[in-house]
C-alpha cells in the first residue's frame, strides 16, 4: 500500500492541474492501486475522535434539541419521549455511517466508471489542494461545490480520497435514501440525507442544524454542501439558499469555533450525463425516481466519451475574515441554542451567498462546444460550416477579451469544431459534402434511443406538451443549456446592450454617444426581471452596470470618453445584435407569460400554471421570433416568480393551495416595458416567418 | 481611639474567643492542614499585629519584580532550577523538570536579558511640586516623602509594560511628584480638601500589585501628582464577635490582616492570588476576588460598610446591616471604582471563625471539556468546595514541570507507576488530560460529606481522584507563578495573566477560541518560538464560570516585545467579548482594558458612571483615568 499521489512527481498541465485519471493510468491496475493505497488524512486540530453514532448520540442530548423537544411537548400536549423517539427516527434518517472499506469499493467502481467515460481527463488544480491540506488541520472546512450533476459529490469524495485529504460529510437529498445498496454505499462514504424542503417542521429543523454544528464544531469531516440547493439543470448557476448558510454560519457567529473556511469548487463538465434528462425534465417530464434500478439503466452511459471534468478549488473564505465587522457578542445575552440573527447578519449572508455563487462561475471552465452550441443556437435552421468556423473565431476573440475561461485545445479551430461536432452528433448533423467548408449544420431531429428512461406512463402523465413537440424540443433544449453556461459572463454586457437602445444621442457628424447615467432605469428593470435566471448580487446594480460597461468597453464597441459619456463605436453592431440575439429568448419567453396573463385574467394555482404557459407557448411555436427553449420550466418558473416579486402577479393562499392572481394594470405595464426590449415582437397571430436570429445584422 | 475601644470591647468575648482558639488547637492535630502555600501565613513564626511590608518597601520586596528578594527562581550551579530563600514550601528545593520545560519554550541560559541592578535615582523625572499644597501638608503634620526611590516605587502595578521598562531602567514620562502617607480617616479628610483647594491629583496606592496600568500616571497630567500610600492606615479598629464584624482600616495587607483575624480564631477568608502584598482598600477598589469566595463569598459579599472620602465630602451609611432596601445600592458604586471617586478609608467585612479542617484534594480529567462539565454539575449541586481549579492540559504540563526532585528513590518510583497507571491502563491521553485542584474548609462532617459528593459527580465525568499533593501543588503554584514571570523575563520571555468570566454552555468553547487566538496573534506578530498559551477555570458559579489565562512567549527577534505582547492581549481580550466573556472577573479595567469599555455595555450606562464622577469629583481630583475617559 503507497501513498498513491506525490505532489512533487506528478505532472503539472499548463493551468497548474493534474490528470488524476492519467496520473492513476501510470500504475497498473490505477483503480486497484487507488481502493488499497494508504489513507490518512490530515485531522483538524481540536477534533476529538469519535464513532459516527457518538455523534447523533450528542444531538439527542443537545441544549437545542432538549430545548425544542420540551417545547413542543408544552404546547402540543405531547410526552417527551414520544418526541425523543422521532428525534431519533430523524437522526437515524440524517446519519452518515464511516466504512473505509465501502468508500474503497466505491472508489474502485467510481475509478473504473471514470476511465470509461471521462476519456480526456479529470483535472485538479493541486496548488490549491496543498493549501487546503493545511487548512483543514487548523479550521472547520466546507466545501461549496456548483452542482450540475449527481457526479459531483462523488467526484469531489473521489478527489479528496486521491489526494489524503478527509472525506467530506455531503448533505445529501433524501432521494437516494430511497435507492437500494446504493444509498448504504453513499452514507458510508459520509452522506448524510436532508429533506428536500423542511421550512415549517422546526423540529426536524433543529435536529439537521444541531447534527450539522456538532460536526462543524467537532470537526470530524469537513461538510459539502450545496450552495445552489439542488442540480441546475440549464447550465446557469442558481440563485443560493441563504437558510443552509445560515446554518453553517451559526457556530462562527455564536463563537463555537474560532473560524469556520467556505471553499467554494467549481466543478465543469464537458458533457452532462445528465443532459437529455434536465431537457426532458425542462419538457415537463418528471425526474425519474431514483432508483438502483434506473442507475443499472444508466449505464447504458458507459459507451460514450463524455470528455474532460475540471475540478477547482476555489480561494477558501474565512468565515472570520468576511464576518470580521461584525460584532459576535450581540449572541451573548441569550442561549445559544436559539437561532436568532439580526437583519445585518441576514445580509451579510445573502452577499456571502451570492459571493460563493460567483466564485464558483469566475473559476468555472467552458469547453469549446459551448462556444460552438452558442452560434449553433442563433441558427435553427442551420448554418454552413464556413460561417460556424468564422463566427466562432469572431465568438472566441470576444470571450478572450473578456477573460472567459475556456479550455481550447492546441488544436486548429477547425480540427476543434469537427472533433466537438462529433462527440456531440446524437444533437447536431452535419451534410456530408466534399467541400468542407460549405457542409450543412443544423441541429438533429433524431431523438436518443435513451428514451427507455422515460416511461410511457411519465409521457402522459401531464396533459401538457405532446410528445412529439417534445421530441422536436428537445435538442434545442441540450444545445441552449450549453449555450448557457456562457451566458452567466455574458448576462451583464448584453443588458447594457439592450439599455442603451433608447437612449443614444448623435450628433450631427454622426458620432453616437450615450450617458451612462441614462442607462440605470432600464438597466435597473431588466436586473431586477432576470434576477432570477442570472446571478446578481442583491445591492451591487451599479457594480453590475460598469462592469457591463467595461466589458463592451475591453471588446471595442464602445468607449468613454468624458466623465459616464461613451461613445458607441460604428463596428459595434455585430456584437451588441449578437449578445441581443443570445439573450432575446429570456426576454421573449417573458414577455410571453405577461402576453398569457393579460389574455386570460383570473387566478391560477401555483403548482400548475407554469405547465399551463408552457403549453400555451407550445401551441404558438410556429409563429415567428418563438423559440423552443421558451418551453423550458425552468424558466417559465423563473419568469412567474420574477413577475411575482415585480407584483405583475400576486399570491394569496386558497385554503393549503398557493394561488396566482394577475394585477392587471402593473403587468401591462411591465409588458409595454418589456416590448421596448425586443426588436421583433412575435406577432402571435401570424404564422412563423422567419428565425429570430437576423444573420444579415451580423 | 480605635486600639481602646477594641478593649473595652473584647474583654466580654475574650473568654469565649479564647476557647475557640484551644479548641481549634486542639483539634488541629487531627484536621487542620496550616495552608503553607502563603509566604509565612499561619507559620506562627510571625506574632500577630505584626506589619509584614515596611514604610521602606524596597527593603523587602523586589523593586524590579514581584515579591520578596530573596525569592526567586534560580539556576544552581547544577544547572538545575532551584527556588531560593525560605518562606514557601518550594523554597530551596530542586525543580529538575523545570529547565527542559522551559527550553522546550525556546529559552536558553546563555540568551538574556538581565535587569538593571538598583533604581537609578539619576534619571528619575523631576517632581511638579505644588508648593501651596506641600505647606498645606506640612502644616497639618501629614507625613510626605519627594525621595525619588519612594516615587519609583509607588509609580507602577505588576502589568508586563511597567516592570519591562523598570528592568530595562527607565521610567514613565509621569511618575508621582510626593507621596503622601495617610495614619487615619480624618488625615484622608484633610488631604483630600487640600488637593481639592490647591488642584492636585490624587492617586491611592496600597500594595500596589494592580495589573491594570491603575495606578499608573497619565501621561498629560500637568497637575502635581500625589500618590497616596495608604499602608500606614493597617489596624483592625475592632471586632464584633456578636455580629461577626470586623471594621479595618484600608490600608492594611491582606496576610496581616488573616494572621491577626487568626489570632482570634476568626478570618475573613478573602484569599485573592495577591493576597501577600495586596491590601484591602484596594481589594473594594477593584472589586476583587478571593480563591475560597465559593464559602466566604467575593469582596461584594464581604463587605457590610465602607467608608470613602471624596471631593464631595464622605460617603457611607448610616447603618450596618445585612441588606437594605433604599434605592440603588451605593456600595456597588464604590466597589470597582478604582480610586476615580475618592479614597476607601475603612471597611467593615463579615469574619468567620476559623475552619476547623481543611483539605486538598485533585483530580485527573480525561479532557478539559469533560472537567468542565463536572465542574458546570458541582456548581449546579451547589456542593463546590471552598476553591474548585481546573487547569487544562498545558498548564497540568506545566505543573508536573515544577514538581519538586522525588525525596526518595521509593517517591520517583511511585511516580512512575501512577503515570504507567493513568495512561497506559486507565487510557487517558497524555496530552488531553487535565486536572482540578480542590480545597475544602469546614467541619470535618461538612469536609467529609463534600469529599465524598464531588469524588462521585468525578467519577460520573471520568474523573479519579489524584491526590492531596497534586492539590496543594496546585495552590502552591499560584503564589510562585508571579516569581516565575520575573525568571522568564531574565530569559528573553514576556508573559502575563488574564481572566474573565463566561457563562457556563460557553467556557469550552471561549478557552479554546481565546487559545487559538493568541497562538494565531503571536504567529502574524512574528514571534518564532512556542507560545504558551493556556487557561484555567478558577471559579464556579450558578451561572457560569471565572477563566484564568497565562500567555508567554520568548521574543528574541521582535522589534518591540512589547507592543507585540500588547497586540496579543489586545487581540485575546477581543476574542474573549466576542465569546461572549466579560471585559474582567477580578482584575478591574485600569487603563489597560479602557478602550473595551463601550464594547461591554451602552452609551447611557456609561454615561451613567461618568455622571457620578462628574458631581462627586468634577475638577478631577481622583485623576487616575481610570474605567472610563
Amino acid at each position: 500500500m503507497d501513498l498513491l499521489y506525490n505532489p512533487e512527481k506528478s505532472s503539472l498541465n499548463e493551468d497548474g492541474c493534474i490528470n488524476m485519471l492519467e496520473e492513476l493510468q501510470k500504475h497498473y491496475f490505477g483503480a486497484f492501486k487507488l481502493a488499497t493505497k494508504t489513507y490518512s488524512p490530515p485531522d483538524y486540530i481540536h477534533r476529538i475522535k469519535r464513532h459516527p453514532s457518538d455523534i447523533w448520540k450528542r444531538v439527542m442530548k443537545s441544549d437545542r434539541i432538549q430545548w425544542m423537544v420540551q417545547r413542543i411537548a408544552r404546547e402540543e400536549c405531547a410526552p417527551v419521549e414520544s418526541i425523543m423517539k422521532e428525534v431519533e427516527k430523524i437522526l437515524k434518517k440524517l446519519a452518515f455511517t464511516d466504512h473505509l472499506s465501502l468508500v474503497r469499493l466505491l472508489g474502485f467502481c467510481l475509478v473504473k466508471v471514470q476511465f470509461a467515460i471521462y476519456q480526456n481527463g479529470v483535472f485538479i488544480n493541486t496548488s490549491a489542494v496543498e493549501k487546503l491540506r493545511a487548512m483543514l488541520k487548523r479550521h472547520p472546512v466546507i466545501f461549496m461545490p456548483s452542482h450540475r450533476s449527481y457526479m459531483d459529490f462523488l467526484m469531489l469524495s473521489l478527489v479528496c480520497f486521491y489526494f489524503n485529504l478527509p472525506l467530506p460529510a455531503i448533505a445529501a437529498g433524501m432521494d437516494f435514501q430511497k435507492m437500494a445498496v446504493v444509498s448504504g454505499m453513499l452514507r458510508a462514504s459520509g452522506a448524510f440525507f436532508m429533506r428536500r424542503s423542511f421550512g415549517s417542521d422546526r423540529l426536524y429543523w433543529a435536529v439537521f442544524t444541531e447534527y450539522v454544528h456538532e460536526i462543524i464544531i467537532n470537526g470530524d469531516r469537513p461538510m459539502e454542501f450545496f450552495i445552489e440547493g439542488t442540480r441546475s439543470r440549464t447550465g446557469k448557476s442558481l440563485n443560493p439558499k441563504f437558510g443552509l448558510l445560515s446554518v453553517i454560519a451559526e457556530p462562527y457567529l455564536k463563537a463555537q469555533t474560532y473560524d469556520v473556511l467556505i471553499v467554494p469548487v467549481s466543478i465543469s463538465y464537458e458533457r452532462l450525463l445528465e443532459e437529455e434528462l434536465y431537457a426532458y425534465e425542462m419538457l415537463g417530464v418528471p425526474k425519474p425516481k431514483e432508483s438502483t434500478s434506473g442507475l443499472f439503466k444508466a449505464s447504458s452511459i458507459l459507451g460514450n466519451n463524455y470528455g474532460s471534468v475540471h475540478m477547482h478549488f476555489g480561494d477558501a473564505i474565512s468565515l472570520r475574515k468576511y464576518f470580521g465587522h461584525l460584532n459576535r457578542s450581540v449572541h451573548a445575552t441569550y442561549p445559544r441554542y436559539m437561532l436568532h440573527l439580526s437583519e445585518k447578519e441576514q445580509n451579510c449572508m445573502k452577499e456571502l451567498a451570492y459571493k460563493i455563487v460567483r466564485e464558483q462561475q469566475k473559476n468555472m471552465i467552458c469547453s469549446p462546444w459551448t462556444v460552438i452550441a452558442s452560434v449553433l443556437c442563433l441558427y435553427p435552421d442551420g448554418i454552413s460550416m464556413h460561417d460556424l468556423v468564422q463566427n466562432v473565431l469572431w465568438f472566441k476573440g470576444v470571450l478572450d477579451l473578456m477573460k472567459v475561461k475556456i479550455s481550447w485545445s492546441s488544436d486548429g479551430i477547425d480540427e476543434i469544431i469537427q472533433k466537438c461536432l462529433h462527440q456531440y452528433r446524437h444533437i447536431v448533423e452535419s451534410s456530408i459534402c466534399n467541400d468542407i467548408d460549405s457542409s450543412w449544420i443544423n441541429i438533429s431531429s433524431k431523438v436518443s434511443e435513451r428514451k427507455s428512461l422515460y416511461t410511457e406512463t411519465a409521457y402522459n402523465s401531464r396533459k401538457a406538451l405532446t410528445p412529439r413537440l417534445r421530441d422536436e424540443a428537445v435538442n434545442y433544449i441540450i444545445l441552449s443549456s450549453y449555450r448557457n453556461q456562457l451566458l452567466n459572463y455574458l448576462v451583464r454586457p448584453a443588458l447594457v446592450v439592450f439599455s442603451l437602445d433608447h437612449h443614444l444621442v448623435s450628433d450631427s457628424s454622426n458620432v453616437v454617444t450615450f450617458f451612462m447615467s441614462s442607462l440605470v432605469k432600464d438597466f435597473e428593470f431588466l436586473v431586477h426581471l432576470l434576477c432570477k435566471d442570472f446571478i446578481f448580487e442583491p445591492g451591487k446594480m451599479s457594480h453590475d452596470l460598469e462592469t457591463g460597461l467595461s466589458d463592451l468597453t475591453v471588446n471595442g464597441s464602445i468607449a468613454s470618453t468624458a466623465d459616464e459619456v461613451f461613445v458607441v463605436r460604428k463596428h459595434a453592431g455585430r456584437l451588441h445584435s449578437f449578445l441581443k440575439s443570445c439573450f432575446s429568448p429570456f426576454l421573449i419567453a417573458y414577455w410571453m407569460a405577461c402576453q398569457f396573463f393579460l389574455k386570460n385574467k383570473g387566478s391560477y394555482k401555483m403548482t400548475t400554471v407554469i405547465v399551463q404557459i408552457q403549453k400555451w407557448i407550445g401551441d404558438h411555436q410556429k409563429v415567428s421570433g418563438i423559440t423552443y427553449e421558451m418551453l423550458s420550466i425552468n424558466l417559465l418558473s423563473n419568469t412567474v416568480h420574477s413577475l411575482i416579486d415585480m407584483k405583475g402577479l400576486t399570491t394569496h393562499k386558497l385554503g393549503k393551495t398557493k394561488m396566482v392572481e394577475v394585477s392587471s394594470t402593473t403587468l401591462q405595464d411591465i409588458s409595454c416595458k418589456l416590448a421596448k426590449f425586443i426588436p421583433d415582437l412575435p406577432e402571435l397571430l401570424t404564422p412563423k416567418m422567419q428565425p429570430p436570429f437576423d444573420s444579415s445584422k451580423l | 481611639m480605635a486600639s481602646s475601644e477594641m478593649s473595652e470591647k473584647s474583654d466580654s468575648a475574650n473568654s469565649l474567643r479564647l476557647q475557640t482558639i484551644s479548641n481549634h488547637l486542639k483539634r488541629g492535630s487531627n484536621h487542620l492542614v496550616c495552608s503553607p502555600c502563603v509566604s509565612d501565613l499561619d507559620h506562627g513564626t510571625i506574632k500577630p499585629g505584626t506589619r509584614s511590608i515596611p514604610r521602606r518597601r524596597e527593603n523587602l520586596l523586589k523593586w524590579d519584580g514581584w515579591g520578596y528578594k530573596d525569592s526567586q527562581f534560580k539556576i544552581n550551579e547544577k544547572g538545575s532550577v532551584t527556588f531560593t530563600g525560605s518562606r514557601y514550601k518550594l523554597s530551596g528545593l530542586v525543580m529538575p523538570h523545570l529547565r527542559p520545560w522551559m527550553e522546550e519554550m525556546g529559552l536558553n541560559i546563555d540568551e538574556m536579558a538581565k535587569s538593571e541592578p538598583k533604581i537609578n535615582t539619576e534619571n528619575v523625572p523631576k517632581p511638579t511640586l505644588n508648593e501651596d499644597f506641600i505647606d498645606e501638608l506640612n502644616k497639618i503634620e501629614m507625613e510626605i516623602s519627594t525621595d525619588p526611590v519612594d516615587r519609583v516605587m509607588r509609580s507602577h502595578g505588576h502589568t508586563l509594560e511597567e516592570l519591562f521598562l523598570l528592568r530595562k531602567g527607565e521610567f514613565n514620562n509621569r511618575i508621582p511628584d510626593v507621596v503622601v502617607f495617610p495614619r487615619c480617616h480624618d488625615d484622608v479628610e484633610k488631604l483630600v480638601a487640600a488637593a481639592v483647594r490647591y488642584n492636585v491629583c490624587l492617586i491611592p496606592i496600597g500594595g500596589g500589585t494592580t495589573v491594570t496600568l491603575a495606578v499608573a500616571c497619565p501621561d498629560n497630567e500637568a497637575r502635581c501628582i500625589a500618590v497616596v500610600d495608604m499602608t500606614q492606615m493597617n489596624k483592625i479598629l475592632w471586632v464584633d464577635e456578636k455580629n461577626l464584624l470586623a471594621k479595618i482600616e484600608a490600608g492594611i495587607i491582606g496576610q496581616d490582616l488573616e494572621r491577626d483575624l487568626a489570632a482570634m480564631g476568626l478570618c475573613t477568608g478573602h484569599e485573592p492570588d495577591s493576597m501577600e502584598f495586596s491590601s484591602l482598600g484596594g481589594w473594594v477598589a477593584t472589586r476583587a476576588s478571593g480563591m475560597k469566595k465559593n464559602v466566604y463569598g467575593n469582596i461584594e459579599d464581604l463587605l457590610v460598610h465602607v467608608r470613602m472620602v471624596t471631593p464631595r465630602g464622605v460617603l457611607e451609611k448610616n447603618c450596618m446591616v445585612p441588606r437594605m432596601s433604599a434605592g440603588p445600592e451605593l456600595h456597588q458604586f464604590i466597589i470597582g471604582s478604582e480610586g476615580t471617586l475618592g479614597i476607601v478609608t475603612e471597611v467593615t467585612l463579615r469574619v468567620r471563625p476559623l475552619p476547623e479542617c481543611q483539605r486538598y484534594g485533585s483530580v485527573i480529567f480525561p479532557s478539559f471539556e469533560d472537567g468542565v462539565h463536572c465542574l458546570r454539575e458541582i456548581a449546579l449541586k451547589r456542593c463546590a468546595p471552598a476553591s474548585i481549579r481546573l487547569m487544562d492540559n498545558d498548564q497540568f504540563r506545566f505543573g508536573q514541570a515544577l514538581k519538586p526532585e522525588a525525596e526518595s528513590i521509593f517517591t520517583s518510583f511511585m511516580d512512575g507507576i501512577k503515570k504507567f497507571y493513568v495512561t497506559k491502563m486507565k487510557g487517558y491521553d497524555p496530552h488531553r488530560m487535565c486536572v482540578a485542584t480542590l480545597l475544602f474548609e469546614g467541619d470535618p462532617e461538612v469536609v467529609a460529606q463534600q469529599e465524598k459528593t464531588v469524588y462521585e459527580i468525578a467519577a460520573k465525568y471520568k474523573g479519579m481522584a489524584a491526590g492531596e499533593d497534586n492539590g496543594q501543588r496546585g495552590y502552591m503554584l499560584t503564589f510562585v507563578i508571579a516569581y516565575l514571570r520575573d525568571c522568564g523575563m531574565d530569559y528573553e520571555v514576556v508573559s502575563e495573566s488574564f481572566e474573565t468570566s463566561v457563562p457556563w454552555d460557553r467556557v469550552s468553547d471561549l478557552c479554546r477560541n481565546v487559545k487559538d487566538r493568541i497562538r494565531h496573534e503571536c504567529e502574524a506578530q512574528g514571534v518564532r518560538y512556542p507560545v504558551l498559551s493556556t487557561c484555567r477555570v478558577t471559579q464556579t458559579y450558578d451561572a457560569g464560570a471565572c477563566v484564568y489565562f497565562y500567555l508567554g512567549f520568548k521574543y528574541r527577534g521582535l522589534a518591540d516585545p512589547v507592543a507585540s505582547y500588547l497586540a496579543v492581549e489586545n487581540a485575546a481580550r477581543d476574542e474573549i467579548l466576542e465569546s461572549g466573556g466579560s471585559i474582567s472577573h477580578h482584575h478591574g479595567i485600569g487603563k489597560l482594558r479602557k478602550q473595551f469599555m463601550s464594547r461591554t455595555t451602552t452609551p447611557a450606562a456609561l454615561g451613567v458612571v461618568k455622571s457620578v464622577k462628574e458631581y462627586l469629583d468634577p475638577r478631577n481630583i481622583f485623576g487616575s483615568g481610570n474605567l472610563i475617559e
